[in-house]
């Protein structure tokens, strides 16, 4: 059974993954990877016990997707740290 | 001349058109909208196993059983069901609301949720 707070961030990751279908084509695989790197990161460098660095979390995350889901933003940072997770990170293609 | 005269007059004229539209025509057979959807159970299955197949954290060449579960059969963690599932919905193209979205674990899971759900397409 799933937690309040863990539905939470599972609901934030929903509407972060949504919010990357509205932004142009060529940008959407940089803002998909830095969902899923920021996501996935945390979610591994906290401890699920620790419930006011995820509500900090949180609170951090609505705040930057709101700014994000503003049309004007088309552009996303995708640094060497999230290439290098995203190519560990992924069954090799046979 | 008062508007309601006017109306009188111009629907006087216009019966003869009306007498045309009025002739019956055969039934046209459409799609069935209030049946659950056109899809039927397998080729919801295949779409969704070709889903999780493009899925970058799973193997291709891993066989899918129909009832593997996102978490037990699969290795994927709750951040990756959420993944897979939006997957789901952009196949089908539809937006499944959070509360059943947060249910749906396995591959049977979503097989019938896209089976009740009519917009599915």
């Amino acid at each position: 059974m799933k937690s309040g707070l863990q539905k939470e961030v599972l609901a934030l990751y929903r509407r972060a993954l949504r919010m990357v279908r509205t932004k142009p084509e060529s940008a959407r695989s940089r803002f998909r990877l830095y969902m899923q790197y920021t996501f996935h990161n945390n979610a591994k460098s906290i401890s699920p016990r620790n419930v006011s660095a995820i509500e900090h979390l949180l609170r951090k995350g609505k705040r930057q997707i709101e700014m994000y889901e503003d049309p004007a933003v088309t552009q996303c940072f995708v640094s060497q740290a999230m290439r290098d997770w995203q190519a560990t990170n992924r069954v090799p293609p046979p | 001349m008062s508007l309601f005269r006017f109306a009188a007059r111009t629907s006087a004229l216009s019966r003869a058109a009306w007498s045309v539209r009025s002739v019956p025509r055969a039934f046209v057979p459409r799609a069935g909208y209030a049946s659950s959807s056109g899809l039927s159970k397998d080729s919801i299955q295949t779409r969704i196993f070709d889903v999780l197949k493009g899925y970058e954290k799973i193997d291709p060449t891993k066989v899918l059983t129909p009832t593997a579960s996102f978490a037990k059969d699969l290795g994927l963690d709750s951040l990756d069901a959420v993944e897979v599932v939006m997957a789901v919905e952009e196949e089908f193209s539809i937006e499944i609301p959070d509360a059943e979205a947060d249910a749906i674990q396995s591959v049977d899971q979503a097989v019938d949720y896209i089976a009740k759900t009519p917009e599915a397409h």
